[in-house]
């Protein structure tokens, strides 16, 4: 779990082929035939994941959103921009990051008999 | 310091082309159609990658400096006039890509004596002068249309609706 949000540290522990097989960003795609399957929850609902999370959630957009994303929650966006209007791109990627985190939370919340990730 | 890719704020960005960097593996004798485009399509995920995560250094060829171009994130309301003039003939695709570029382009470092001066126009405010890109053009046609192309590509690649295609 400590290489998923620690790249280098990642590229250090693992190999080339074992990187490959977990969807790294850095590497080049799998040869064909190898199975990839990057680290996702058990039972998650939802299309598969193609690349680790540990290089979408530390691209430098990703952390912006987040930060963006934590500051519109609490109404304080103006705030975090300083005198600048948002972007229709980071309002849409707050939308798409919000709509995400609740569908995560849904599944998280729900007990595992009906379907859900929870207790 | 480089500023990776931002949704909000201006971000630095290079041309491939640019001869600081890496070029594309050109093809060696008896070398088939698979290999060569493996080794074409993986020159692109470097590129990609470089680009997504703002480390460039994998990229560069020695030790030379490549051309910075600081790009501005293109209002909505005015890439939508600049799409719609594109749309209904009133520009070309030629005049439409110098534009879109005229209209992020902010700043460029290691260019020689060329600077950006930004003025403003009457329909699509904020914006350099055409001194940027004819001077880009001097040097290779292709910068603007790529940089042109980047630009169309990152301010059409997020909304809610295209992450659940």
């Amino acid at each position: 779990m400590q290489a998923l949000s620690d790249c280098e540290r990642c590229m250090q522990t693992y190999d080339r082929p074992t990187r490959q097989a977990l969807g790294c960003g850095y590497e080049p795609p799998a040869p064909r035939g190898v199975p990839v399957m990057p680290w996702d929850h058990d039972d998650r609902r939802g299309p598969p994941l193609t690349v680790c999370v540990g290089y979408t959630t530390n691209l430098p957009e990703v952390i912006e959103v987040s930060h963006a994303r934590l500051h519109w929650s609490k109404s304080q966006l103006d705030a975090y921009l300083g005198d600048e209007r948002p972007t229709e791109q980071l309002l849409g990627a707050i939308v798409i990051l919000e709509a995400e985190t609740n569908t995560y939370t849904n599944w998280r919340t729900t007990p595992k008999r009906d379907g859900g990730g929870g207790v | 310091m480089l500023r990776p890719q931002s949704l909000q704020r201006p971000s630095d960005d290079f041309w491939p082309g640019d001869p600081a960097f890496v070029q594309p593996p050109e093809r060696v004798d008896g070398q088939s159609d698979e290999e060569w485009h493996k080794a074409l399509d993986e020159h692109q995920r470097k590129l990609t990658v470089a680009r997504e995560t703002g480390n460039w250094q994998p990229m560069l060829a020695g030790d030379g400096q490549p051309t910075k171009f600081v790009l501005r994130r293109i209002p909505g309301d005015v890439y939508r006039k600049l799409t719609d003039d594109a749309l209904f003939g009133r520009v070309g695709p030629g005049e439409y890509a110098q534009l879109l570029v005229r209209c992020a382009l902010i700043d460029v470092v290691n260019l020689g004596e060329a600077r950006v001066e930004l003025g403003r126009h009457e329909r699509y405010g904020k914006i350099a002068s055409v001194d940027i890109t004819n001077a880009l053009d001097q040097i290779d046609t292709r910068i603007v249309r790529d940089l042109a192309e980047l630009l169309r590509q990152r301010h059409e690649a997020v909304s809610p609706k295209s992450s659940r295609d």
